[in-house]
């Protein structure tokens, strides 16, 4: 290969090597995101996942509500009484439908137990049961030629009750089994979902606690600093089973302290210094040990004179997180208020710190604005609430609910000799939808 | 604000946005004024910037503080630049032999009238192995020891590259001269 192109090489470095271009201001915002998604990235897939699986976990719920559903009867669905109808009338079932119906059956084994419980009470009405059922069921069952028909263990009685239903003159028992059970056919597990949207003023306070060694440090903190009120922002969706629940959502709480830092300096004041004349006599010899001893006075000691300086230095420190609560409580409903109690921990991530630390060795502030040199960049803390929701109409509902929570971890990393927890007593005031 | 550069890679280091993006704002025109050389259009060369940053804010723990930062940027801009060449290695050999049988001669003191941008130009017209062999030959400063080691081709497959660009890029600056 040839040298004599060697200038190429020369000219393009000597053009491009320094070479700058501009581009469009929503490059960052592409990168930002792309900075964003591998910070949080993990997070959002579990929030998603767990979504996913609550969502689920609500659908199959729903489904198993509706199959309860699928078997009340009035409802135009198949009861009992139509499958032993038509049965009666037709003789003639196809075997799928049967199994189905025979499923649904088993599951209100208990409610027709009991039906036929009361229905025993009337010698009138069980006589016809039993006439009615002989030739029922001796054509239905036939039918059944599963050789495990007999896990279903369906008694006589328990098939022939809803014809009593076809009865004239009798109460339609199927279309009204609570009248004849005396409960009711509620589905095993009430459920529902409901999001809290809200503000929360809170009160913040802290503790602080390090080795003695720091006691007036600690003691100098706590005579400068002075809590303060923030609004904390949330929206937690709530899934209840019956009377208990499960809250998780996403909140932004402040945490922090508003300060007056004195600083008392000493520095030597030059102009006040002075002379102390104190005259020391010394007899002196000279030559040394013979000849006439004279005496020489020294009248001057320098003696400093310190000033102290008064500085003050006023700070708000503030802490802003953003936080994924999980509760876990109890509520009871009363017309149409409701009460709850709740507790669990919420996870904080940091996403802004800005404030000073005072540093009483030099007599100055030490700046931690979005540092993690000393602030853990995540939390964990305990939350407990206890508060009334009354329903202002089918959907909605005004929550208040005091709420205490509390730093469980340290705001400050392990190395940082200083443990700083923060307690906030809030008012949680919002709406409830129910989804 | 004004941050020193320790600052900056402190926050970066941290996932601070803000240090990011001062850093961003800081050399984004010189890491994409790399890209430029190594891809064939901007909008190639502003996604690999962005990979590049994305690299840089990873790695960033690694930077050892002893050499320059802007010049450790540079370095994994480039290895990110080469990282998207390989990902499009079918383009890498494209000969154009034939037409390196006229050996062509231009007066160097010709080239000065053209633009940056005409001049990189014609490195973007390059197919995508002469680019980057002549980049990291002629710019750069790598051997081709170095380069056969990076694009894990033989030296004198580099050399051959790096000859036919030469080539194709004098070609292209006499015709711009004609013009």
């Amino acid at each position: 290969m040839s040298d004599n192109l060697k200038h190429i090489d020369e000219y393009y470095k000597k053009h491009l090597k320094n070479l700058e271009a501009d581009t469009s201001r929503d490059r960052w915002r592409k990168l930002s995101l792309m900075l964003f998604r591998k910070k949080y990235g993990l997070w959002i897939v579990l929030l998603l996942i767990t979504a996913s699986a609550a969502i689920i976990g609500i659908m199959s719920v729903t489904n198993e509500q509706n199959n309860d559903d699928y078997t009340r009867p009035g409802e135009n669905q198949i009861s009992n009484r139509d499958l032993i109808s038509d049965d009666s009338a037709t003789g003639s079932l196809a075997l799928q439908e049967t199994m189905s119906s025979l499923r649904n059956l088993k599951k209100y084994k208990n409610a027709t137990k009991t039906l036929s419980h009361k229905i025993s009470q009337n010698k009138k009405l069980e006589a016809e049961i039993t006439s009615n059922s002989d030739d029922f069921t001796t054509g239905y069952l036939s039918k059944l030629t599963f050789k495990n028909i007999s896990e279903f263990k369906i008694s006589e009685k328990e098939i022939v009750i809803p014809e009593i239903a076809g009865r004239p003159d009798s109460t339609d028992f199927a279309h009204t089994p609570d009248t004849l059970t005396g409960n009711s056919f509620k589905p095993s597990r009430a459920t529902s979902w409901s999001m809290d949207i809200y503000i929360a003023p809170s009160y913040v306070t802290k503790s602080l606690s390090a080795d003695p060694i720091y006691d007036d440090y600690i003691n100098f903190r706590k005579n400068s600093e002075v809590p303060i009120y923030t609004t904390g922002l949330g929206a937690e969706i709530k899934f209840s089973i019956n009377k208990w629940f499960i809250q998780s959502g996403i909140n932004y709480s402040v945490y922090g302290d508003n300060t007056k830092y004195n600083f008392i300096t000493k520095t030597i004041d030059s102009l006040n210094c002075y002379y102390n004349v104190d005259t020391t006599w010394v007899w002196i010899y000279d030559p040394p040990f013979s000849g006439e001893p004279y005496p020489i006075g020294f009248d001057s000691v320098w003696m400093p004179v310190y000033k102290e300086t008064e500085s003050s230095a006023s700070i708000q420190n503030r802490y802003i997180y953003i936080e994924i609560p999980v509760l876990f409580g109890f509520h009871t409903t009363k017309k149409k208020l409701n009460f709850e109690i709740g507790t669990g921990i919420s996870f904080g991530f940091l996403i802004s710190a800005k404030g000073n630390l005072p540093d009483l060795t030099n007599n100055s502030l030490v700046e931690i604005n979005n540092s993690t040199e000393f602030i853990r960049s995540t939390s964990i803390n305990y939350i407990l609430n206890a508060g009334i929701q009354y329903q202002i109409n089918k959907r909605i509902s005004i929550i208040v609910k005091p709420n205490y929570k509390r730093n469980l971890s340290f705001l400050f990393k392990d190395d940082y000799p200083i443990k700083q927890k923060y307690s906030t007593f809030g008012v949680i005031t919002g709406i409830n939808v129910k989804l | 604000m004004c941050y020193s550069e320790e600052q900056i890679i402190e926050g970066c280091i941290n996932n601070k946005r803000k240090a990011q993006k001062t850093l961003y704002s800081k050399y984004y025109r010189r890491m994409l004024g790399i890209c430029l050389r190594y891809c064939s259009s901007k909008d190639e060369a502003e996604d690999v910037m962005l990979d590049g940053f994305m690299n840089i804010f990873s790695k960033m723990k690694l930077y050892n503080k002893r050499g320059s930062f802007e010049g450790w940027m540079k370095r994994v801009i480039v290895n990110t630049a080469i990282d998207n060449f390989r990902k499009n290695k079918k383009h890498y050999y494209h000969s154009d032999i034939d037409d390196f049988e006229n050996e062509l001669v231009i007066e160097a003191n010709l080239l000065e009238s053209f633009s940056a941008k005409e001049i990189l130009n014609t490195v973007q017209q390059l197919s995508e192995g002469y680019r980057i062999v002549f980049n990291l030959f002629a710019i750069e400063g790598y051997s081709h020891q170095e380069i056969a080691d990076i694009l894990g081709i033989s030296i004198n497959t580099s050399k051959t590259q790096l000859f036919k660009a030469r080539k194709l890029l004098q070609k292209k600056l006499i015709e711009m001269n004609n013009e």
